[in-house]
């Protein structure tokens, strides 16, 4: 789930309204396939519509499929676009795309520091501060997931808006189910999606959030995300003014209409800014969680977000540098605990923590990949990240729960007559209900489902 | 005409050229992000662009540059990872004029956040002085500017980071080649294919410069002479952004022909066959007793057995 993946849900109308933003614009391209990206870069400048047999050319022989997949991506995005001229297909890229693109490129680049007041500079929160609360805001959040924190995230009291409501989101997202008694517990999917890489887990909030806006209009929705990706574009700790309320005084998103200072508002209970306060006005600062939301999904932006602190070794033995909770709670879903330290997580990778955590649901490689990703730097530098031994071994487990298939049985035993366990078998057969015989014994299983078809027919033939 | 050969066999320059390059298919380039460490270098020699102009060239030197600066702000939007350096070549001197922010602090390079890239590089261009003019040296030294631009790639990856990107250094040239040298130029291009770094140029003028179709020959890059100069951006987004790995989806432009003529140690000049010592691989356009570089005798014993015909 990433930016490009979500927007390709949306109609053309809304896709229009997006693009007159510079900054999705460039959210957008970062999101593309590499080959798409160096289209759009082609054709960036150029004014006319240019033939599709010229585009068609501009791939390497071997890479065809490549180059119709990357095509057909950005049609998708609705950034190129065909035209007819004098019988010849013709493409050209969006122009609004384009225009807004340009004008990204061409002028100030970066949000800068320029706009921000020296005082403001001096007393704004360190790189730490920033770091800590960004981890407390996001663990509390997957802690809450888990069950093992009571409430959600809190919003931050600066800003005066609304909290927003997890439970609805976590809900439609799939991640928690509410049982006939109304109390919340985590699903397979939510298992999943502990495993998944803080990008693309903030996506899928951010999905379900933005879903929500978009109930709402095209417009509140192309702000929303044109907020949202703006922030990716600072640089962690360069502060911005909080959107002032709008004229409404109480704030709320009333009509319709969510304000962009609602949506700071929320954007700070997930973490993704601290709110502090200086020279009488709200600032905002982005924390390394915002990164994430342009970074892609590429090594770099999951460093910058995730410190890795995984040691696993050739005797399956894992070492977790974390004082974290969460993280202890996820390692325990796959690693037995051989011993807790107030900053390390010992374990063994095991057949039984293993398998446990598959029949909850979790894919073997999703449990490599939660390991590969959250390495510890020095581990990551190594090729392979993990030893291969262990890799194997993991997805050899995976493969042995596949092994063996349950099926409800019933089994069928004293036949009268030799023949009439001959039909029956072979009766059982027809139906695709047969698992097993035993001729000597006159003994066979089948399926249960078909229990009634097979016992009738046993009927009918004992009485011929 | 017969010629004494040395101890060594006669290569043609072409002959050469293959000896010294290592097979390709065999190197194995170490597993990297997609990320790219682009060092772009920009000729700024006061020779080169009055002449241009006075050629009736319709860039200049400033729309070089701010067409560069959009080049800049698109490579850097392209991927998150991408960092860039741009370094001006003088005629003498060499100066950064802007490094990517993460980069800047590494290479002692010390950026003004309060300006845009834009007004950045033309202000360090301008508080630029280069050294004075040296009477005598004909040509810009551009295995200097190579040297400088390999070293500062050097020191740019030096921190995990930095350290995963794809290293690339494209030229911006424009004067021709200086005989004189060749031999710094090929230090330049061995050390460059030890680490790695794909030479990429970029013809500003109507000059051919035969080194540089060589470093890209030798280091896979591309090596393209511009035909009409004010579309520089559009080449350069169209194939200079691309990253090796990119390469092989898409089609480069690939090279005619390489110019293999190298110059030879003795006296400078452009040789399309000469004299190589056995040893160290020297070139000489005369025969000679002795090598100069490595001081390798050849063998007196050097005898009718090992006359050869040459083609002169």
């Amino acid at each position: 789930m990433d930016l490009a993946v979500y927007l390709e849900t949306l109609p053309p109308v809304t896709l229009q309204r997006l693009y007159q933003s510079k900054w999705t614009c460039q959210a957008v391209l970062r999101a593309l396939p590499p080959l798409a990206k160096h289209y759009v870069l082609r054709l960036l400048f150029v004014e006319r519509p240019i033939p599709a047999r010229l585009i068609d050319s501009w791939h390497a022989v071997k890479f065809r499929s490549t180059h119709e997949l990357a095509v057909e991506k950005l049609a998708r995005l609705q950034l190129l676009k065909p035209a007819t001229s004098q019988g010849e297909t013709m493409l050209f890229l969006d122009r609004t795309f384009q225009a807004s693109l340009q004008e990204a490129v061409c002028g100030r680049g970066k949000l800068g520091m320029a706009d921000v007041p020296q005082d403001v500079r001096q007393i704004q929160p360190q790189t730490e501060q920033l770091d800590k609360y960004a981890r407390q805001q996001w663990e509390t959040l997957l802690m809450y997931l888990v069950g093992s924190a009571p409430c959600p995230p809190s919003s931050a009291p600066l800003l005066g808006v609304p909290s927003l409501e997890f439970d609805p989101i976590l809900d439609t997202a799939g991640l928690t189910a509410a049982d006939a008694r109304g109390s919340r517990s985590i699903t397979e999917k939510g298992f999943r999606f502990l495993l998944m890489d803080t990008y693309n887990q903030l996506w899928t909030l951010l999905r379900e959030y933005l879903v929500d806006a978009d109930r709402r209009s095209g417009q509140v929705l192309a702000e929303a995300i044109s907020f949202m990706v703006q922030l990716g574009f600072r640089e962690a700790s360069h502060p911005l003014p909080a959107p002032a309320h709008s004229s409404k005084p109480d704030g709320k998103a009333s009509e319709g209409h969510l304000q962009e200072r609602t949506v700071s508002g929320h954007l700070a209970q997930l973490g993704l800014l601290l709110p502090f306060k200086a020279g009488g006005q709200v600032w905002l600062c982005p924390t390394r969680l915002s990164m994430a939301l342009t970074g892609g999904s590429s090594a770099k932006s999951q460093q910058d977000v995730t410190e890795g602190f995984c040691i696993v070794e050739t005797n399956y033995r894992v070492y977790a540098h974390t004082d974290s909770k969460l993280q202890h709670a996820i390692l325990r879903l796959f690693i037995r605990c051989e011993c807790l330290l107030p900053n390390l997580f010992v374990g063994t990778l095991t057949r039984e923590s293993v398998t446990s955590a598959l029949t909850c649901g979790i894919t073997a490689d999703e449990i490599l990949q939660y390991l590969r990703q959250h390495a510890h730097p020095q581990c990551a530098t190594r090729s392979p990240v993990l030893p291969e031994v262990v890799a194997d071994q993991v997805r050899l487990w995976q493969a042995d729960t596949q092994r063996v298939k349950y099926h409800t049985a019933t089994l069928y035993h004293d036949f009268p007559r030799p023949e009439v366990f001959t039909k029956a078998a072979s009766k059982a057969k027809e139906l695709g209900a047969w698992l097993w015989e035993d001729t000597g014994q006159r003994t066979f299983a089948a399926i249960t489902a078909f229990h009634p078809q097979i016992r009738d027919y046993i009927r009918e033939i004992q009485h011929q | 005409m017969a010629r004494l050969q040395p101890k060594g066999p006669l290569f043609t320059a072409q002959e050469r050229a293959i000896l010294l390059a290592p097979d390709r298919h065999t190197q194995t380039r170490k597993k990297l992000g997609d990320g790219q460490l682009l060092l772009v270098q920009v000729e700024t020699s006061d020779q080169f662009w009055t002449n241009s102009s006075q050629r009736g060239h319709i860039i200049s030197l400033k729309s070089t540059l701010q067409q560069l600066v959009v080049f800049i702000q698109t490579f850097e939007l392209f991927h998150e990872e991408n960092m860039i350096v741009l370094l001006a070549a003088g005629d003498t001197d060499s100066c950064i004029l802007y490094a990517s922010e993460q980069l800047g602090s590494l290479l002692g390079w010390h950026q003004d956040t309060t300006l845009a890239a834009p007004d950045q590089i033309i202000r360090s261009l301008e508080e630029w002085k280069p050294a004075d003019h040296k009477e005598g040296l004909e040509k810009p030294a551009v295995s200097a500017t190579l040297s400088r631009a390999l070293c500062l790639l050097h020191k740019a990856r030096a921190t995990p980071a930095t350290n995963k990107l794809l290293p690339r250094i494209l030229c911006l040239h424009g004067s021709p080649d200086a005989a004189s040298q060749y031999i710094a130029i090929m230090n330049c291009i061995f050390s460059a294919q030890r680490n790695n770094v794909v030479l990429d140029t970029c013809m500003l003028g109507s000059d051919n410069s035969a080194f540089l179709q060589q470093a890209a020959h030798l280091s896979g890059g591309i090596y393209l002479q511009q035909g009409s100069p004010p579309v520089l951006l559009q080449t350069l987004l169209t194939i200079f952004a691309s990253s090796i790995h990119m390469r092989t989806f898409l089609r480069s432009p690939e090279q005619a022909g390489v110019d293999f003529r190298a110059s030879c140690f003795c006296h400078k000049n452009l040789i399309d066959l000469g004299f190589v010592c056995s040893v160290c691989l020297s070139i000489f356009c005369q025969h000679q007793l002795e090598c100069p570089t490595c001081g390798t005798v050849y063998g007196s014993s050097a005898g009718p057995s090992t006359m050869r015909n040459t083609a002169h």
